[in-house]
């Protein structure tokens, strides 16, 4: 055995070209395999995380500053505190893709976040924005938010934790968005929130807000608005910073490139899919020829050293058994090589809180790399089969019949 | 004692291309005999070489070594036969050029599952024979063309095999190197081992016990009465 690794080792590693060749060569696999992963995953999230954003599971959050707030309707907020606490806390919460746990008395429900709303692309400043008092318990500090899910009450206390506990906070009910033309003055005492404040924007830009107002609404219907067709779809979450025509204008642009707003044409799922076609499918295509190439170079190299190898090892006194057994040695050493980086980057990438790139590769990363060891595998195979080809005799009997 | 009668061995037998390199070649060398095999390119000089080494299968006639008939032996048995008692030498060295020399010459003695003290010992001792202890650590790319040879020797002579084989050991070297590698290989024979080298060089042939003489695969002459 300690001989087979010897032999083994002595073709992949003593011959410093191959080995540096082979290196750089899983290097650059590691990283486009990764690569891919999270090219893959960039499309299958959305539409995995899309497919769960039901009116059941989505809750939408409305901050709006205060002093508009008290310039419109002429109420003071109740508590001056520290207003931006919670406000803080749900910043903590927004993180792409993670998922929060949202209990009530009698329910308990799962929450993710879309990746693309909550990007930076919109740069919000949050600590600008104040929290709406009006529906707050002074004494339970819980923060307004409108939620899709009809089968809750108003008034009631939602608690938001995310995985490891770590960021929680309160949250009252202050609105259901499960009807886009709710209107929540029916339901909460003086709050204009939801789509009836977009309408209200959209149709009246006078009304200057100079803080941040965050609306959680659902972007099919925001289109919808615009265009004064009414429509009742899933929900997505919508930003607007100082609410102004042009810069709400500006944002919906940007999210409707973003593929934030959802229709046909501009889903996230098919401008990524469409992306992926015409850009990145011949790029990934590109850069996989050019490795394969390279990985091709390396093969040729380890063939004719593995053959030099095992013709000098036969000459010694290796049966062809024991050749075969140190090809495979040194094949499953080139696998190993392979498979090595990803287990050392995995909890790299854990440690360092590469999200995506963990998730990727938890999710999407090992099939590619499966897809490599099978590659692998059919290769050694291929490389067995061509080293041995030459060196088989044919055999006794065949060599009778020949002859005879 | 090598002994072959009737030997023949054709190359792609039942093709197109097939080749006869060897027809009914009968030869006998004794042991302890210097013997040069010579002739034309073509001939069938490494083919017989080969044969007689283990490495290449025949398909008629017999091959008796040490009195046991080498075309019936297992392909484990051929494998201790390459490993123990019969020693080869090629032109290009075929040794491991990443490796150090002890490094290649211990490979047969890892076959024969030498144990490490007395793989050194024994590496030692075949370099010493071979005349380059000093070099034992030193990396084969790094050694010139007849430091090499002397390594590839020192390897074919590490197990005590009693046959040594040497196919064109001086071709790739200068007349006053090949001289050099050609005493040491009388040295070897001087020690009881039998030689046979296949060889171009008439001049070193002439030195040997006795010639050979190969023509388009038969044996012309087993003296070397007949000249190429």
């Amino acid at each position: 055995m300690a001989k087979t690794f010897r032999f083994a080792g002595e073709i992949i590693f003593k011959n410093k070209l191959l080995f540096s060749l082979l290196v750089l060569q899983f290097v650059f696999f590691l990283f486009f395999a990764l690569d891919c992963a999270n090219r893959l995953y960039q499309i299958e999230y959305p539409r995995r995380v899309l497919a769960g954003l039901t009116a059941q599971n989505f809750a939408y959050f409305s901050p709006i500053q205060y002093d508009s707030y008290a310039m419109v309707y002429g109420t003071q907020m109740e508590n001056d505190a520290d207003p931006y606490a919670d406000f803080n806390k749900l910043k903590g919460l927004t993180a792409v893709e993670n998922v929060y746990t949202l209990e009530s008395l009698e329910t308990k429900t799962e929450l993710r976040v879309y990746p693309e709303v909550l990007s930076d692309k919109l740069d919000i400043p949050m600590r600008r924005g104040v929290w709406l008092s009006g529906a707050d318990n002074a004494s339970l500090r819980a923060a307004p938010c409108v939620t899709s899910d009809a089968s809750r009450k108003l008034g009631e206390i939602l608690l938001f934790r995310d995985s490891d506990g770590l960021v929680q906070a309160q949250f009252q009910v202050v609105g259901i968005a499960a009807d886009p033309y709710f209107d929540f003055e029916q339901n909460v005492s003086g709050e204009q929130l939801g789509l009836s404040a977009l309408a209200e924007l959209t149709q009246k830009p006078e009304v200057q807000f100079s803080g941040v107002e965050i609306l959680w609404t659902d972007s099919e219907t925001v289109l919808s608005v615009l265009r004064d067709k009414p429509v009742n779809t899933s929900s997505r979450l919508l930003f607007f910073d100082g609410v102004s025509q042009e810069q709400m204008e500006e944002n919906l642009t940007l999210l409707r490139r973003s593929g934030s707003i959802l229709n046909s044409e501009t889903s996230f799922d098919n401008q990524r899919l469409a992306s992926l076609k015409e850009k990145e499918l011949p790029q990934m295509l590109c850069v996989l020829g050019i490795a394969v190439v390279g990985f091709c170079c390396a093969a040729a190299i380890f063939v004719q050293n593995a053959r030099y190898c095992l013709k000098v090892y036969f000459l010694c006194g290796a049966t062809r058994r024991q050749n075969a057994a140190v090809c495979f040695t040194a094949l499953l050493f080139v696998v190993l090589l392979a498979v090595l980086p990803y287990c050392i980057l995995l909890p790299v990438a854990g440690t360092l809180n590469w999200f995506d790139w963990c998730y990727a590769f938890t999710k999407v990363g090992f099939l590619v790399v499966g897809g490599f060891a099978a590659v692998f595998l059919l290769l050694a195979l291929i490389t067995v089969a061509c080293l041995f080809a030459r060196q088989l005799e044919p055999s006794k009997r065949k060599r009778r019949k020949q002859y005879a | 004692m090598l002994e072959v009668q009737n030997l023949s061995k054709t190359y792609n037998p039942g093709k197109k291309n097939a080749l006869a390199a060897l027809h009914d070649v009968s030869l006998t060398i004794a042991d302890g005999e210097m013997v040069a095999v010579t002739g034309t390119s073509g001939a069938g000089k490494s083919t017989l070489l080969h044969i007689l080494g283990g490495v290449l299968s025949f398909d008629t006639g017999s091959y008796h070594l040490d009195g046991e008939e080498v075309g019936n032996l297992s392909e484990k048995k051929l494998a201790v036969l390459r490993n123990r008692k019969v020693g080869t030498v090629f032109q290009s060295f075929l040794l491991l050029p990443d490796n150090t020399v002890r490094e290649n010459v211990e490979i047969p003695l890892l076959f024969a599952r030498v144990p490490k003290k007395k793989r050194r010992a024994l590496c030692q001792k075949a370099l010493e024979q071979a005349g380059i202890p000093e070099l034992s650590d030193r990396s084969v790319s790094a050694l010139s063309g007849g430091q090499k040879q002397r390594a590839a020797i020192a390897r074919a002579i590490v197990n005590q095999a009693q046959y040594i084989l040497a196919d064109e050991p001086t071709g790739a070297l200068d007349s006053k190197t090949a001289a050099s590698i050609f005493d040491l290989f009388r040295q070897i024979a001087d020690s009881g081992r039998t030689v046979v080298i296949v060889t171009h060089d008439l001049q070193l042939a002439a030195r040997c016990d006795r010639q050979i003489v190969l023509k388009d695969g038969a044996v012309v002459s087993t003296d070397g009465s007949e000249s190429i």
